[in-house]
């Protein structure tokens, strides 16, 4: 009860921020940070509840985000570009997945970076589709009958709607009992396997959801910067995807929520750095993976099981 | 039959550095089970270390080519002391934070060096002759001949001290089975570092090979890493004498593509090879022992 509050209260005030800010740098700050709400909650699909570290999530991105652009520009409307989008995806990660799941660890990594890069040399020079690394131009905007997302306050509320449901969707999936059979087979594979779980069946389940989600994100962002190149499936954008959940928390649905919030700030926070910036995001990983592996959700419950706060609390009372 | 000879011989260049590059990557995955992300980071120092004593310094090629390559192996050590800590956390989790820490690692070094040397290509002066000389129809140069000749001098004598040192069969030992290794007296810490410093001291000498022949820039070691993992999954993960056939092979399939379809899709071949060998035969195609 008390969390469907929370919620609420967030959905609440998500919904009149546009109100209170008149910046269109900061509206397009809060378009960026919901994109890459979504990135980082499917990807923790993978890598937090499945538990295997995929770094060919960034290609689905770029999948759906080409899959529109190409409709786009050819006529069809965008909703079109998403439904293709979602069908590209969704195929692609059924069977890129049936593959690569089969693979572990190290093998499951290289494997799907592997994937990545192919789609990321296959974008850069297939020039008479793709036109490679100069990227297609002019998406046109999405529009429902005669309005058209154009300002971004629409856009904001269009993105922020969908991250909302992607987030929804996540969480229900992982309190589902398909959801329960990734953290089972996460925690002790033999033993899920003992009492019958079949592995392959649903960590693909979660490979489709996660490449779908994906290819959501990437539809959205072509369609609000207008331009798709390989950078929309590139190596950097997973090693940030990555980063999010890392530093939120992989394996919790508030984690990845709150790391794609800090990721996306903290470029404009770092901006004083200049090119130190992208040094410094590799120490704080680096970091982040050695002394608080489990990320700021981690921390979070250290303070709350410790009760450092209520203790600190407490000691407050005493002393009134 | 002249141009494939031509591209052959190309594809035998390229793949003796891929054999430096990937023959570190799969001795620490192999030893350790680490895959290593900064692999690649140090290909480009040793490049860098060996611009700097080279070309600034003015010291003889071999002689900085060596120095460079013992300085990245020690940044090697430490750097596999820093991942030990990773040891005491479970084992799917010692691969997903090493790898994590490893990412962090390469995009600190890749941009710092970025930073501190700037964007900017560089070639290391080699001061051996790079004028074409004509063996049959093909065209060679020394310098080409001497990349070839280093190779696999390198990964020969590696591959002697893996067979018969006292040295090569403990980390053939840790590699089969860490425990046992352990149980019988073999210190799997030191045969860790040892790994890790000859790892990077080999990747080392293909970056600066590599950047006499071509150029030096601070982000080449992210492609260089992936065109390792290629040749290390085509030659079997873990496997040395599988990353010397795969670098050789991958080296002339790259080679015969860009010749042949569109310079472009050679590095989108490699990838592909990659999720191929994987679907079909993930053991690798030289590996006869699964593991």
């Amino acid at each position: 009860m008390k969390k469907n509050w929370v919620f609420l209260i967030g959905i609440a005030l998500l919904a009149i921020l546009p109100l209170a800010i008149s910046s269109q740098y900061i509206m397009h700050l809060l378009i960026l940070i919901a994109i890459n709400v979504i990135y980082a909650s499917s990807l923790n699909l993978i890598s937090g509840y499945v538990g295997e570290l995929s770094l060919g999530h960034a290609a689905f991105a770029g999948l759906a985000a080409y899959t529109t652009a190409l409709i786009s520009l050819n006529g069809g409307s965008a909703w079109l570009g998403l439904i293709a989008g979602i069908l590209v995806t969704l195929a692609v990660s059924y069977f890129f997945g049936k593959i690569v799941l089969r693979l572990r660890g190290a093998y499951f990594v290289i494997t799907s970076s592997a994937f990545q890069m192919a789609l990321f040399y296959l974008a850069s020079n297939w020039l008479s589709v793709t036109r490679g690394p100069m990227g297609l131009l002019n998406i046109p905007k999405v529009a429902i009958g005669g309005f058209v997302f154009e300002s971004k306050t629409s856009f904001y509320f269009l993105s922020v709607i969908i991250a909302i449901i992607v987030v929804v969707a996540c969480r229900r999936l992982v309190k589902s009992p398909i959801g329960e059979t990734w953290v089972a087979v996460r925690e002790n594979e033999n033993l899920a396997a003992a009492v019958g779980i079949n592995r392959a069946k649903y960590t693909r389940i979660a490979f489709v959801f996660a490449g779908v989600f994906a290819g959501i994100g990437g539809w959205l962002i072509a369609h609000y910067i207008g331009v798709v190149s390989p950078d929309n499936m590139s190596y950097n954008l997973i090693v940030s995807m990555m980063l999010m959940v890392v530093i939120g928390g992989r394996g919790t649905i508030a984690g990845p929520v709150i790391g794609a919030v800090l990721i996306t700030l903290l470029p404009e926070y770092l901006r004083w750095m200049g090119n130190w910036r992208m040094s410094v995001y590799g120490l704080i990983l680096f970091l982040m993976v050695i002394f608080l592996p489990g990320g700021i959700m981690q921390l979070w419950s250290t303070i709350k099981n410790k009760g450092v706060f209520s203790s600190w609390v407490r000691s407050k009372k005493e002393v009134n | 039959m002249v141009e494939l000879s031509q591209q052959i011989f190309n594809g035998l260049v390229i793949g003796s550095v891929y054999i430096l590059m990937a023959g570190g990557l799969t001795i620490i995955f192999g030893v350790m089970n680490i895959v290593n992300f900064a692999h690649g980071e140090f290909y480009m120092l040793g490049a860098y270390l060996a611009y700097v004593l080279i070309n600034v310094l003015n010291l003889n090629f071999f002689a900085g080519l060596l120095m460079a390559s013992v300085l990245v192996g020690l940044i090697g050590i430490i750097v596999e002391r820093i991942l030990d800590h990773f040891g005491d956390r479970g084992e799917t989790e010692y691969v997903y934070y090493t790898i994590l820490a490893t990412v962090g690692l390469s995009m600190i070094i890749a941009n710092t060096v970025n930073v501190v040397a700037g964007p900017s290509q560089h070639q290391i002066i080699s001061g051996i002759a790079t004028d074409p000389i004509m063996v049959g129809p093909i065209i060679v140069t020394q310098f080409k001949i001497l990349v070839i000749v280093m190779a696999f001098s390198i990964s020969a004598i590696f591959g002697l001290f893996l067979k018969y040192s006292r040295y090569g069969k403990a980390m053939r030992a840790t590699f089969e089975n860490k425990e046992a290794a352990a149980s019988v007296g073999i210190k799997v810490s030191t045969i860790n570092m040892v790994t890790f410093a000859i790892g990077s001291f080999l990747v080392s000498i293909g970056g600066i090979l590599v950047g006499s022949m071509f150029n030096i820039y601070p982000f080449m070691g992210i492609t260089a890493n992936l065109k390792a993992f290629a040749v290390v999954i085509l030659g079997g993960l873990g496997s040395f004498g599988g990353a010397v056939l795969g670098g050789i092979m991958l080296g002339v399939i790259e080679s015969i593509t860009a010749g042949y379809l569109n310079v472009g899709y050679k590095d989108a071949v490699s990838f592909i090879l990659i999720i191929l060998v994987l679907m079909f035969k993930p053991s690798g195609l030289f590996n006869k022992i699964s593991k």
